[in-house]
C-alpha cells in the first residue's frame, strides 16, 4: 500500500485492480438492490417514443409488461438498443486510426508468481492481453480481421498462453469509435452503447465512471435542458478523443515493419491533437496535460519513451546544472526505489494477508 | 555541452513587468551561464497599474525569495481579503468577492447548493455572512489564515495584497540586481532583425550602444516596442465586450482605518477603484470615452474621493484585447505589451506572473522550437479569454438602465463561452472550472450570485439533509464564522504590529 508519509518514495505509488468483471457486476447488483434499485427480468420487445418530443416514453417486454420512465440509461452494449435502434444516434467511426475490430478471449489457469501488472504483447496484426486475477488469468487477442484470419488469430492466442486454457475462446466483434451524441433526448448511453476503445490502456470502466459522475454533476430536471445535454456531450466526446489519441500513440510510434498491419499503423495519418503532442515531446521532452485529461504526464512520458520517441534536447533550464550533480540525484532516486522495492512483500503474499478471495 | 543554449536575455522596459521578469529569471536561471540585461529609460514613465492583487502573488514572492514583512514595509502594502462591488447589479446594491470559500461543502455538493435550497425556502441569510474573508473585510479585520485549525473557516480563508506598484518594481529591481541582472539606462532608437528569419538580433540606444541578445522579453508597455512596432504581430480588439478605454487616476490621502479590501464602484460610464495603502489611497475611474468625456470623468472621480487628493490626476488610454501572438520569433511580450484587461478583478500582476511561469516551463533554446511557442501562445490566449469572460460577467449581468453605457452592457453580445456558462448556472447552479482556469468556482459563484443571476434549481443532493438539520447546521456555520471575525484583530493594528516587528 502507498505510504502516507510524503517523504517516502512509497507515497508516490498508485495502483488499480485486475478483477473478474462478471463478479464485479454481481457485487454492484447486490449493492444497488440493497439501496432500493428494482430489477426486472425480461427481454425488451418494443420501445415507445413521444410523438412530439421524440423522447422515449416506455419500453415493453416480451411478456407485455410496459415500463415508463422520465429518463433512460442505455447500457445494452454494442447494439445500443435505445440510443441507436430507437433514437437513431449515429456512430463516429475511428477504425482508420485504430483498425483492430475483433477479439478472441479465453481464460487460463492461474500461474505463479501472481503478477501485479497487465502484460500486453504486440502480435502480427494486433496484440494480446494477459490479466492475472486470484482465480485465473484472463487472455485475449485483439486483431484486425482485414489483416488476419480467425484461425490464425486463434492459434496465436493459444500459443501465447502460459497455462492451460479453461474452455474455448469467445469471439467478440467491435468497431472503434463513439456516438455522435452520448446524451440524446431523455437517454444516456453508458458503456459499449456509447462507444468502444480497445482495452489497451484499460479505460472501458473508467469511461463508464466518468459518464456517471458527469451525469450526477449535471443532474437534469424533467425539462431536460439542452444546455446540460450539450455540456455532457462536450465533456464526454473530449474524454473519448483524449483516450483515443493515447491509444493511437502505441500503434503509430512503432519501428515494426514485419507485417502489413504494422506498416499501416506506422504510416497512417494521425489526429492533429496527437501529432502536436508528439512534436512537443520530440523537440524538447515536454508533455502537457490537456484539460482534465485522464492520462497524466508520467503516462505520456512512459509511452513516448517506451515507443522510442526520444527528445532531441532536454529542457535547457537544466543545462546549468553540472552533469555529475544530475547523475548523483538520479542515482539516489534509483537507489531509494530499489531499496523500497526490496522491502515489499510479494504480490501474492500481500493478497493472502489482505484480501484472499480464493475459496479453498 | 549544448551550444544552442540561450546565453543572452534582454528585457526591454523597466516597469512592474520588466523587473518582475528580471527577478524571477535571475532567481531560477542564476547568472553564471546566462546574462540577463534590462534596458529602461527614465525619460519614459511607467503605468504602474495593478496595485491590487489576487492571492497567487504570494507564490511569486516566495519564488523571488522575498520575506513577507520586508515586502509589506517596502511597498506600503496592506492586506486584501476581497473586492467589494458597489452599484453593479443595481444602484444601492453591494456584494463582496471574497478570497476563500463560503461555508463548507455538505452531502458531496458545493456549499452554494445548500444555501440555494435555504434561499428557496426563504430562510437563508445573505451569502456574504457565510464568508469569513467577506465579513472580516467589511469589519476591517485581518489576521493570517490558520491552516492548523482544521474545521475552522480560519483554515480556508485566503488573502492577497494591495501595494504601491512603483515601490514593488523597485523591490524587484533590487532582488534582480543582487542576483546579477545588469541594468542599462537608455532609450531604444533602432532594432536590428536577422535578414533571414526576422528574429531580433540587437537593439541600439540613443547613445549608439548596441545590445544584442538571443531572447528578448518585451515589457515596453502598451506600445509593444518589439512585439508590435518591430514584428507587427497584430492585436485582437475586445473593446466590443469591454468598452472602457480610458482611466483617470488620482492619489488621495490615507484612509484612517485601513480597509483590508479593494472597492469597485460602478458609475455612469464605468467604475471607480479605491485601493487603500499604508501611505495613501489609490483611486481611478475606468470609463468608456464613447459615453463620457475626459472632463466629466475627472469631475466625477474628484467628487467620489473619500480623502483629499494629494497629486494631480493622470489620464491613461488603453484598448482591451490581446496581442495575436504573445510569443513571436525570439520575442516574448509580458505585461501591457501582451494585452490589456481592465483591473476590475486585479489580474494585471497575475497575468505577468503567469506568463513568467509559462516562459520558464517552455524555456527555449536558440532553435526556438515552434510547437513550444504555439503551446505558449495557445495557453496565454486561453488564460486571457477566461479572465475576459469573468470581467464581462460583471457588466452584462446588470439590471442598471440609468445610462446609455449600462444599456449597452446589458444588451451587448457576449462570447459564446460565457453565454454557455451562464446558461448552465441558470439551469441548475452548476459551476465548473475549465482546465487550470484562474478563477475558481467560488469566485464565479460570488459574481453570479452578487449580480443576481438566479438559478432555476439547485443540486438534488442538497435535499438529502432534513429541514431541521439543515437549519441547525447553517446556523452553526453562521455562528462559527461570526465568532472568528470577533476574535480577529483590526487590520490597522495587525499591520502596524507586523511592520514594527523585525
Amino acid at each position: 500500500m502507498p505510504d502516507n508519509n510524503p517523504k517516502s518514495v512509497l507515497s508516490h505509488l498508485r495502483y488499480a485492480y485486475h478483477f473478474d468483471a462478471t463478479a464485479y457486476a454481481a457485487f454492484l447488483r447486490k449493492y444497488a438492490q440493497q439501496r432500493g434499485v428494482m430489477r426486472i427480468e425480461g427481454k425488451i420487445e418494443n420501445v415507445l417514443t413521444h410523438q412530439d418530443s421524440g423522447n422515449i416514453q416506455s419500453v415493453t417486454l416480451e411478456n407485455g409488461q410496459s415500463i415508463d420512465a422520465d429518463f433512460f440509461f442505455d447500457c445494452s452494449g454494442f447494439k445500443a438498443l435505445l440510443l441507436e435502434k430507437t433514437l437513431g444516434v449515429k456512430f463516429t467511426d475511428w477504425s482508420h486510426w485504430l483498425p483492430c475490430n475483433r477479439a478472441q478471449a479465453v481464460a487460463s489457469e492461474r500461474t505463479e508468481p501472481l503478477l501485479p501488472f497487465t502484460i500486453s504483447t504486440a502480435k502480427t496484426a494486433g496484440w494480446q492481453w494477459r490479466i492475472p486475477t486470484q482465480h485465473r488469468t484472463g487472455n485475449g487477442h485483439i486483431y484486425c480481421r482485414d489483416f488476419m484470419s480467425d484461425d490464425e488469430a486463434n492459434q496465436i492466442l493459444l500459443k501465447g498462453l502460459d497455462a492451460k486454457p479453461l474452455g474455448d475462446a469467445r469471439t467478440i466483434d467491435f468497431q472503434t469509435g463513439c456516438r455522435e451524441h452520448f446524451w440524446f433526448k431523455n437517454c444516456i448511453g453508458l458503456g459499449l452503447s456509447s462507444g468502444f476503445l480497445e482495452p489497451l490502456e484499460s479505460t472501458s470502466i473508467f469511461l463508464i465512471q466518468q459518464g456517471i459522475v458527469r451525469f450526477i454533476s449535471l443532474y437534469p430536471d424533467g425539462q431536460l435542458s439542452n444546455v446540460l445535454q450539450n455540456e455532457y456531450n462536450r465533456l464526454m466526446s473530449r474524454e473519448f478523443s483524449q483516450v483515443r489519441d493515447f491509444i493511437i500513440l502505441h500503434y503509430h510510434a512503432t519501428q515494426r515493419d514485419d507485417s502489413p498491419f504494422w506498416n499501416y499503423c506506422r504510416n497512417m495519418s494521425i489526429p492533429h491533437s496527437l501529432q502536436h503532442k508528439i512534436d512537443l515531446f520530440r523537440a524538447g521532452g515536454r508533455v502537457f496535460r490537456d484539460d482534465q485529461e485522464l492520462f497524466s504526464k508520467p503516462s505520456w512520458i512512459a509511452v513516448m519513451l517506451g515507443q522510442h520517441i526520444v527528445p532531441e534536447v532536454y529542457d535547457p533550464i537544466l543545462s546549468d546544472i553540472p552533469k555529475s550533480d544530475i547523475q548523483r540525484s538520479l542515482d539516489s532516486m534509483n537507489i531509494a526505489m530499489k531499496q523500497a522495492v526490496s522491502r515489499l512483500p510479494s504480490h501474492a503474499e500481500f493478497i493472502n494477508k489482505y484480501a484472499n478471495g480464493v475459496r479453498t | 555541452m549544448n551550444h544552442n543554449n540561450i546565453k543572452n536575455v534582454v528585457i526591454v522596459g523597466g516597469g512592474t513587468a520588466g523587473w518582475m521578469v528580471a527577478a524571477a529569471l535571475s532567481k531560477s536561471l542564476g547568472s553564471q551561464h546566462i546574462s540577463i540585461r534590462l534596458v529602461e529609460s527614465e525619460a519614459i514613465g511607467t503605468v504602474g497599474v495593478g496595485e491590487a492583487t489576487i492571492p497567487h502573488i504570494k507564490y511569486f514572492n516566495r519564488l523571488a525569495g522575498i520575506d513577507e514583512n520586508e515586502f509589506l514595509r517596502n511597498t506600503s502594502a496592506t492586506f486584501k481579503l476581497g473586492i467589494e462591488f458597489v452599484n453593479w447589479r443595481n444602484i444601492g446594491d453591494s456584494y463582496v468577492h471574497p478570497f476563500g470559500p463560503y461555508g463548507i461543502d455538505m452531502q458531496g455538493v458545493h456549499f452554494h447548493h445548500t444555501w440555494l435550497r435555504q434561499k428557496q425556502k426563504g430562510t437563508a441569510k445573505p451569502v456574504d455572512e457565510f464568508s469569513l474573508p467577506g465579513l472580516a473585510a467589511k469589519a476591517g479585520k485581518f489576521q493570517h489564515p490558520r491552516p492548523d485549525l482544521k474545521s475552522s473557516p480560519m483554515a480556508t480563508m485566503d488573502y492577497a495584497y494591495q501595494f504601491d506598484a512603483a515601490l514593488y518594481g523597485q523591490l524587484m529591481r533590487k532582488v534582480a540586481q543582487e542576483r546579477g541582472v545588469k541594468r542599462t539606462e537608455g532609450k531604444i532608437v533602432k532594432v536590428k532583425q536577422n535578414t533571414e528569419n526576422q528574429n531580433i538580433e540587437s537593439i541600439e540606444l540613443e547613445n549608439g550602444a548596441l545590445i544584442s541578445g538571443d531572447l528578448f522579453i518585451d515589457c515596453s508597455g502598451f506600445k509593444g516596442l518589439l512585439i508590435e512596432q518591430t514584428l507587427k504581430t497584430g492585436y485582437e480588439d475586445w473593446s466590443h465586450y469591454l468598452p472602457c478605454d480610458r482611466a483617470v487616476t488620482r492619489l488621495s490621502e490615507r484612509l484612517e482605518e485601513l480597509p483590508p479590501y479593494t472597492r469597485a464602484t460602478a458609475k455612469e460610464a464605468g467604475w471607480q477603484w479605491r485601493i487603500p495603502l499604508q501611505s495613501r489611497t489609490g483611486n481611478g475611474y475606468v470609463y468608456s470615452s464613447q459615453f463620457l468625456s475626459d472632463d466629466e470623468a475627472l469631475a466625477s472621480l474628484n467628487k467620489d474621493l473619500d480623502t483629499p487628493a494629494i497629486a494631480e490626476a493622470k489620464l491613461l488610454r488603453f484598448k482591451t484585447g490581446i496581442r495575436k501572438k504573445t510569443w513571436n520569433k525570439n520575442v516574448v511580450a509580458i505585461g501591457l505589451a501582451a494585452g490589456f484587461l481592465e483591473p476590475l478583478e486585479s489580474t494585471s500582476i497575475h497575468l505577468i506572473q503567469s506568463a513568467i511561469a509559462r516562459l520558464m516551463t517552455n524555456w527555449p533554446d536558440k532553435s526556438f522550437n515552434q510547437p513550444d511557442i504555439d503551446y505558449f501562445n495557445r495557453k496565454t490566449q486561453t488564460e486571457y479569454e477566461q479572465v475576459r469572460d469573468f470581467l464581462i460577467l460583471h457588466y452584462c449581468a446588470t439590471k442598471r438602465n440609468d445610462s446609455p453605457f449600462w444599456d449597452y452592457c446589458r444588451t451587448m453580445d457576449i462570447p459564446k463561452s460565457l453565454e454557455e456558462r451562464i446558461a448552465i448556472y441558470k439551469e441548475n447552479a452548476r459551476l465548473y472550472r475549465e482546465d487550470l482556469e484562474l478563477f475558481s468556482s467560488v469566485s464565479w459563484f460570488a459574481v453570479f450570485n452578487g449580480q443576481n443571476i438566479e438559478p432555476k434549481r439547485y443540486h438534488p443532493l442538497a435535499d438529502i439533509l432534513d429541514d431541521e438539520k439543515l437549519e441547525i447546521r447553517m446556523a452553526e456555520l453562521l455562528r462559527a464564522t461570526k465568532r472568528c471575525v470577533e476574535v480577529m484583530p483590526s487590520h490597522e493594528q495587525y499591520l502596524k504590529d507586523l511592520c514594527a516587528s523585525k
